[in-house]
């Protein structure tokens, strides 16, 4: 019963998710709960069986000590397993995505909103929307490439585009646990995967086998209308009482858990979740910042600085040139790469400059927390404007 | 046979009295119930004997069953839990869940306030001769009157605040030099509804004045408010104050505590929504328009009967100053883009100003800001309540003669 107990107490401490707000863990135990997390359930259950049929069998527990811990422990095991695989189901393949007509009825014009493209089929998405499913995306993909996704992550604040593949490998992908305020998945294989890096965790941040990630920016929503008259839009309500009573009650308790999680951590400068190995002052916690690398480059850049430098920024980063700019007409931020040898002086949302069409930076984080950029990119350059020495 | 007829009877009348509690004070009935506000006053008026009419239909039910036996057990104890229900969300939830701090509200310094409110976070402002109090909606949601007995630099102004209408108004709470001690009642037409305590009389947040006095009737003075980020806020107000509500923690009343979360969580979905969606959250506006989106935020403001509003896109767009006449009376609006804030001022000198700045000093002399401005306000609520309004008029002229 012991055992039992622990087992399901580690399991709790590890995946329980918002369990971190009152209990601290450690990366490594949280990384092998999620390679193990049926072993454990079922050792847990497992011992804590042998125990309750030992009690009821010859009667040597104490009291009710058997009937506490076996409901104690069916709780520490059955809460966080109940809270990530059907409170935090994800729609990698299942979303639906709404016309921008529909879309006008729930979404304000001014609304930041996260945009992946491709042959100008476009998709966006409100943080409001992704934040309880996390990941999001279709059968047929987008603009006819399949398994393009988006991640998301409202403690980083962050949605990132990934061809969900390694190495040609199709990954199913399970919202699992977050750490450093970031997310992290569990493929089919169960090896966890960092949001911020896309690469498995036993392959370490800097392989070359990981999910490629996909160029995605922010806008207004009123931006994507212009932009993408015929954009898709995801929305995620919860569906009414008469379709699904239980689903409708209990989508409501795990969205009302979330913003009561998400909404102070959003507006205070205090992490709720304090579990960061870098803490840097440039900035406040909670500034959002474009951040991207090249090579092993990083740099991060603020809105506000952008805009102070009249919108366009040339830069060299990991020894390439880079574009960085405001647009003022879509009311979005853009990163591109410039290979044109010339620095530029002109470009616009879609990448058309006065030397030629530039491709968009595929990995920057676009408006992510400051906090969480610099604990997972602790290397970065912060708002950075001569070429790197 | 008599006691039977007495149970059923009972139970009629404890349905019927806790279903009228129930639809018309429960605030969040209105998602489904809409009634007239004519109706929802009488019910308020006559509250008490309502509540005790209810209450005697089901004292006489449950003695009935006790007694006699008459009427059906199960019937009697659903009854009971509806009537329990009906009762506490419509009687005793709406002051339990908005609790005032009129007289109490706690004021941190902005250095402490940096803990809970982020540098671009706008704030409403009320400000008396160099002292200012920023509030920030979301710490505003539940006790929608904030204020203390120092007052503001000495000054008795309190801060009304409506999330359904994204709107803090500041009054002093005094008509004819009389007190007036605010509650929240309920919300009508997706604005907030506070009660007098010592009169007893409702008072709509737009209206600012009791029920009982009519359309022209006195109400209590408004007092300017303004909006800016909150780091803009500490540039201008070194030594100013943040409104911060306490909250109730678990060691010290797990019931407060859990109570006030379950409400804190469905506010924000509440609130969300309003904010978001096209659509007003509760469907009862009796007035729309389409010149503007429906949840623009808009600032408001009236001279005698002469409704204005305008949007901040449309004031950077006119060069961010306006001379304009209200009610015959020269008005400026002006985008500080200093201070990030939108500022509504008299000008009384005379001559249009061609430069102004946050503090109210132009190039033809000082200004007082117009109290009665609706800082942010969504559209369609201000529309509804004032319909009347032109719409960011320039110099007297209306821009926007069709839907845009």
């Amino acid at each position: 019963m012991v055992t039992g107990t622990l087992i399901a107490l580690r399991y709790f401490r590890d995946l329980g998710d918002i369990t971190q707000v009152f209990l601290g863990v450690k990366r490594k135990s949280m990384i092998f709960a999620i390679r193990h997390e049926y072993k454990l359930i079922f050792s847990g259950l497992a011992c804590v069986a042998a125990g309750a049929l030992i009690d009821f069998q010859h009667g040597v527990g104490w009291g009710w000590s058997t009937k506490g811990f076996l409901g104690l422990d069916l709780f520490l095991l059955g809460f966080p397993w109940i809270w990530l695989h059907i409170g935090l189901r994800n729609q990698q393949s299942k979303a639906k995505f709404y016309s921008i007509e529909e879309a006008k009825k729930l979404i304000r014009p001014t609304e930041s909103v996260i945009v992946l493209e491709n042959n100008g089929e476009a998709r966006a998405h409100p943080d409001y929307y992704i934040k309880r499913p996390h990941l999001a995306g279709t059968p047929e993909g987008l603009g006819g490439e399949k398994n393009i996704i988006i991640t998301y992550c409202c403690m980083t604040h962050l949605g990132l585009g990934y061809k969900a593949e390694i190495d040609g490998e199709p990954q199913d992908l399970t919202v699992i646990a977050q750490i450093g305020n970031n997310l992290i998945m569990r493929n089919a294989e169960g090896e966890p995967i960092q949001q911020m890096y896309g690469t498995r965790e036993c392959d370490g941040r800097y392989s070359d086998s990981k999910m490629e990630q996909w160029p995605t920016y922010r806008m207004t929503f009123r931006g994507f209308e212009k932009a993408f008259p015929n954009g898709e839009v995801f929305v995620n309500r919860i569906c009414s009482f008469w379709q699904n009573p239980f689903l409708f009650l209990f989508d409501h308790m795990v969205e009302m858990a979330f913003l009561l999680i998400t909404v102070p951590h959003h507006k205070q400068e205090s992490l709720l979740f304090n579990t960061m190995d870098v803490i840097d002052d440039r900035l406040l916690l909670k500034e959002q910042v474009w951040g991207f690398n090249v090579g092993r480059d990083s740099v991060a850049y603020t809105e506000d600085f952008i805009r102070e430098q009249n919108d366009l920024i040339n830069v060299n980063v990991g020894g390439r040139d880079i574009v960085v700019a405001y647009d003022k007409n879509y009311e979005s931020v853009g990163v591109y790469y410039n290979d044109s040898g010339e620095p530029v002086s002109n470009i616009d949302f879609w990448g058309e400059s006065d030397r030629g069409k530039l491709q968009r930076v595929e990995n920057v984080k676009a408006a992510c927390y400051w906090c969480v950029w610099v604990n997972y990119f602790p290397e970065t350059d912060l708002n950075r404007l001569a070429p790197q020495s | 046979m008599v006691f039977e007829l007495l149970f059923w009877l009972g139970l009629a009348v404890a349905y019927y009295f806790s279903y009228l509690i129930f639809r018309d004070l429960a605030d969040i009935s209105q998602f489904w119930l809409q009634t007239p506000r004519e109706e929802v006053v009488k019910t308020w008026y006559k509250r008490k004997s309502i509540l005790v009419f209810s209450a005697i239909g089901i004292a006489i039910s449950i003695l009935t069953h006790i007694q006699f036996g008459s009427g059906n057990y199960i019937v009697l104890v659903i009854s009971a839990v509806v009537w329990a229900f009906n009762i506490f969300v419509g009687y005793f939830n709406p002051g339990m869940m908005m609790r005032t701090q009129q007289y109490n509200a706690t004021y941190v310094s902005i250095e402490e306030a940096r803990s809970f409110v982020t540098r671009d976070y706008e704030v409403m402002v009320i400000e008396n001769e160099g002292v200012a109090r920023a509030h920030t909606d979301y710490e505003m949601w539940r006790p929608h009157v904030v204020g203390n007995e120092k007052g503001l630099n000495g000054e008795n102004v309190v801060l009304t605040y409506c999330a359904m209408t994204n709107l803090g108004l500041a009054y002093r709470p005094e008509i004819d030099n009389a007190p007036v001690d605010l509650k929240v009642m309920t919300q009508l037409e997706n604005n907030l509804v506070m009660w007098d305590k010592n009169t007893g009389e409702p008072i709509q947040q737009m209206w600012g004045r009791p029920e009982c006095s009519g359309a022209c009737g006195r109400g209590m003075p408004a007092y300017p408010v303004f909006k800016m980020p909150f780091e803009k806020f500490a540039k201008a107000y070194p030594d100013g104050e943040v409104f911060h509500r306490r909250r109730v923690l678990v060691k010290e009343n797990p019931v407060v505590a859990i109570y006030d979360k379950i409400w804190e969580a469905t506010f924000y979905m509440a609130i969300h929504r309003q904010k978001q969606e096209a659509a007003p959250l509760f469907p009862s506006l009796r007035h729309t328009d389409d010149r503007l989106h429906t949840k623009e935020n808009i600032w408001g403001f009236h001279v005698g009967d002469d409704f204005v509003c305008y949007s901040i896109p449309f004031v950077q767009e006119n060069g961010n100053l306006l001379n304009v006449d209200v009610g015959e009376r020269a008005i400026i609006v002006h985008w500080d883009e200093a201070y990030d804030s939108l500022g509504i001022w008299y000008n009384d000198t005379g001559t249009p100003v061609t430069k102004m700045d946050f503090f109210g000093k132009s190039d033809k002399g000082t200004h007082k800001r117009v109290e009665n401005v609706m800082a942010g306000c969504f559209y369609a609520m201000w529309f509804n309540f004032f319909p009347q309004t032109d719409v960011n008029r320039i110099t007297g002229k209306a821009v926007f003669t069709a839907a845009a």
